[in-house]
């Protein structure tokens, strides 16, 4: 009984002292594929490139926009007014503002507000913010950063695909849409929420 | 207070109480005796006073009628012993009356003692005159003698010479006249001795009448004398005749003052004589008055005492008795087995602690009684318990000779197998040594596996150290991979941020626009390496814990090993141990079960011995049993004696 269970246990140590060897090599190449595993990613880079070109549409019905993930759903936007994307590392609230307001923060010396477009639209919570990106829309009225969980990337969506805001949509989300492409991205109207009135604080406060 | 006294205080009481009323009755005893003693002691002085003037009176009469010295001395130094003795008991007493008397007694003796004196001085005078009578007498006489010698020559020188008749006759008258004279004196001198003697008038008258016939007859011889020599001779007779008439005048004159001293001295003694026998009778008369005084004074006090005595005795008695009758009552009852009666006697003294004493016997013989009668219970029972024993014992005496003899069969028996013992324990010793040898192995084995396992132990030990190593550098690589991480969101945004430019600058952006896709899809590559590199990572620190809690348990186990080595080494050389023991055991049990034989034979007679036994003691139990019944009939009659205890009232 007790001699099956040692043969059992019994370690192999030729197989671990190969299985170090073997490790051992590969951390001398500099972690440089086997000339199989090369192979084999050439073969599958050749069949990636094999494949046909996406067709390039038409220039007049594309609208450039950059996507990006908020409460897990895709919103887009167009990125003309974009001036850039950027990580949100550390921001600073302030006091007596409209809730949607999150706070400030500093991006190459300028001071830029930051809104949660959720709040701002007054949509219901729905799980976890990740609020790790910053998009900086501006235009010659306005400048702010949008927080967005993710920035997917930019993608051109075609005009035709756009289609307007569904009826069931009402008060201020139907306001700010563009409409939704066939992919169920929500492109916001991003010239109208930069004209809003009610983005514009201004509040005083007795003292 | 009296009840609670001890006895002897009681009867010491009594004592002082007696003694004090004896010493009462002896100081009134003494007392009176005293005076009586006093008063004696006076009476006796008194009654001297009278011995010593009747011996006064006695050396006095003697004194006169002997003239001797000696007498006159006594009475003397008695008179001067009677003074003493008056004075003296002049002190004495104390009454006025004796102290006159005894004055009157002084007095007396003073007129006695002068009278004494004076009878005495008289006296010593008259021998004075007595003595000059006699010279004179004697001179007168001598003279006398001469002159008739004288004359008687005359008368013979005559008649040689014949001388007329005349001158013869001449001389002849002459020496008679001489003669006459002689004859004369003669008389004088006989009367003389007749008036001291007799101290009659006639002699003295005859005694003048002589002493003048010789003084006539001198005178007439002178005238007749012619010679000188015989007138002288005639002149000295008449001188010496007056002289001697002259001593006898003066000592008859003597003579009545002496007398006159004579009756001072018997007046004087008469009355100390009476003064004294008037003393005398008054001491005895108070002597007596004291004696009776002092009778009844001691008398009452006696009898007071006894009457004193006597009820206090009687309350002492009392006092003692009364309870001591109760208390031998009760003892009286006790004697009769009735322990039911309480001594109801509470006191101080030693009745109390009596009662007390009497009180814990009777307690402790109740109880006594008690458990003897409880134990008399028991001894019945446990009788007829041993009687039952006693028929067991009986029926087992018989099953013990039954089995006797089977043990004598079974002995025989014992006796092979001891045999066969024998022979097996050798090889058993053999064997052991064998075993002996193995287990020395055995041990070595075991030392070796212990070194063994606490090397292991201490590989294992370094394998830990090594795991861990690896997952604190796992840990740099997680670092490493993070900042790659951080690099390829970085890039991620940086190509964002290049499509946007790029779409931007319009017409001329595209290429742009596509170098920007490509370093988008970079980094999205990038970061999913990372994710599997983390993922790896992970798993690596997973199996890294894992190998260290692997090591450790097996670390834990080498412990237990080496433990259990230790253990089992030590179990065998214990085995060791008890195997040589086994083995010395073997070669005693070969040499004991020989001896076994041997045993066995005398067990053979000792069950012969048995069988014997058991017969004697079949007899034995038959004994027992009368003994048994004797002992039951005996404690029926013990709860017989138990019943004439009277327990409870």
């Amino acid at each position: 009984m007790r001699n099956d269970d040692v043969n059992s246990n019994k370690i192999d140590w030729d197989q671990i002292h190969r299985r170090l060897d073997e490790a051992k090599a590969a951390i001398e190449r500099g972690f440089s594929l086997d000339p199989e595993e090369k192979i084999k990613v050439l073969k599958q880079r050749a069949k990636l490139l094999s494949r046909e070109a996406e067709r390039i549409e038409e220039e007049e019905g594309q609208l450039e926009v950059v996507e990006f993930v908020l409460a897990y759903e895709n919103y887009a936007i167009e990125s003309e007014y974009i001036s850039e994307v950027y990580p949100l590392r550390e921001f600073t609230t302030i006091p007596c503002t409209p809730n949607f307001v999150i706070g400030i923060i500093n991006v190459r010396g300028r001071i830029i507000s930051i809104i949660d477009l959720k709040k701002f639209f007054e949509l219901p919570e729905k799980g976890i913010a990740d609020f790790n990106k910053v998009i900086i829309i501006s235009s010659d009225l306005n400048e702010f950063g949008i927080v967005a969980d993710n920035i997917t990337g930019v993608r051109s969506i075609p005009v035709s695909e756009i289609q307007p805001s569904l009826p069931t949509l009402t008060g201020v989300r139907e306001e700010y849409l563009k409409g939704v492409s066939e992919d169920r991205i929500v492109v916001l109207d991003v010239v109208k929420i930069l004209s809003d009135p009610k983005i514009i604080v201004h509040e005083e406060v007795g003292i | 207070m009296f009840k609670d006294m001890k006895i002897s205080m009681k009867i010491g009481f009594g004592f002082i109480v007696i003694l004090l009323l004896a010493a009462a009755v002896v100081y009134f005893g003494h007392t009176g005796l005293l005076a009586v003693e006093d008063r004696v002691d006076k009476a006796d002085d008194v009654n001297r006073m009278v011995k010593y003037v009747l011996e006064v009176r006695r050396s006095e009469k003697n004194y006169i009628l002997r003239h001797d010295r000696q007498h006159a001395d006594d009475a003397l130094a008695k008179l001067d012993e009677m003074k003493k003795q008056a004075k003296e008991t002049k002190t004495k007493f104390k009454q006025d009356v004796n102290k006159i008397q005894m004055d009157d007694v002084l007095a007396a003796l003073d007129d006695y003692d002068r009278a004494f004196h004076n009878y005495f001085d008289i006296e010593v005078k008259q021998k004075e005159q007595e003595a000059n009578m006699v010279r004179e007498a004697r001179e007168l006489e001598k003279i006398a003698i001469e002159l008739r010698q004288s004359q008687k020559k005359e008368y013979s020188r005559l008649r040689a010479r014949n001388a007329s008749e005349a001158e013869l006759n001449d001389k002849l008258t002459k020496s008679d006249d001489a003669n006459r004279m002689i004859k004369w004196m003669l008389e004088c001198r006989r009367d003389e001795k007749n008036f001291i003697l007799r101290d009659n008038i006639e002699s003295s008258q005859q005694v003048i009448q002589s002493i003048k016939n010789i003084i006539n007859q001198a005178i007439d011889l002178k005238s007749r004398f012619s010679k000188k020599e015989n007138q002288e001779m005639a002149d000295k007779i008449i001188v010496s005749a007056e002289e001697y008439q002259k001593a006898f005048f003066k000592y008859k004159e003597l003579n009545n003052g002496l007398e006159t001293n004579i009756e001072k001295m018997v007046n004087s003694a008469r009355s100390l004589e009476d003064t004294c026998a008037e003393a005398r009778a008054d001491q005895k008369n108070k002597m007596q008055n004291e004696m009776t005084s002092a009778i009844n004074m001691m008398l009452s006090g006696i009898i007071a005492a006894i009457v004193f005595g006597i009820i206090i005795s009687f309350v002492i008695i009392r006092a003692i008795t009364i309870p001591i009758a109760m208390i031998t009552e009760i003892a009286k009852k006790i004697s009769n087995g009735d322990l039911a009666h309480e001594v109801e006697i509470v006191q101080k003294d030693e009745i109390g602690q009596l009662a007390d004493a009497f009180r814990n016997m009777k307690k402790n013989m109740q109880e006594q009684a008690g458990a003897l009668k409880d134990a008399i219970n028991v001894i019945s029972s446990s009788t007829s318990e041993i009687a039952a024993t006693v028929t067991q014992l009986a029926s087992s005496v018989s099953e013990t000779a039954t089995s006797a003899n089977e043990t004598t069969t079974t002995i025989e028996e014992v006796k092979q197998t001891a045999d066969l013992a024998s022979k097996k324990s050798k090889t058993v010793s053999e064997s052991a040594q064998k075993a002996q040898q193995i287990s020395i192995a055995g041990k070595q084995a075991t030392d070796e596996t212990i070194d063994g396992m606490s090397r292991i132990k201490t590989q294992m030990g370094s394998i830990a150290e090594s795991i861990v190593t690896l997952s604190e550098q796992n840990q740099t690589i997680g670092e490493i991979i993070a900042t790659v991480d951080d690099i390829a969101e970085q890039t991620n945004l940086l190509a964002v941020n290049s499509s946007i430019e790029a779409v931007k600058a319009g017409e001329m952006g595209k290429g742009f626009s596509v170098v920007a896709q490509e370093i988008k899809d970079l980094a999205n590559q990038s970061k999913q390496a990372t994710k599997r590199v983390r993922a790896i990572l992970n798993e690596v620190q997973r199996a890294t814990g894992k190998a260290v809690m692997v090591t450790e348990e097996g670390s834990k186990t080498v412990e237990a090993g080496v433990k259990q080595a230790k253990q089992s080494g030590e179990a065998i050389s214990t085995l060791t141990g008890s195997i040589t023991e086994a083995a010395q055991a073997a070669i005693q049990i070969a040499s004991l079960s020989q001896q076994q034989l041997v045993g066995m034979e005398q067990v053979g007679s000792a069950m012969m011995n048995i069988k014997e036994a058991s017969s004697q003691n079949a007899s034995g139990t038959k004994q027992l049993e009368i003994a048994a019944q004797n002992l039951d009939e005996l404690g029926r009659k013990l709860k017989q004696i138990m019943e004439w205890y009277k327990l409870e009232a």
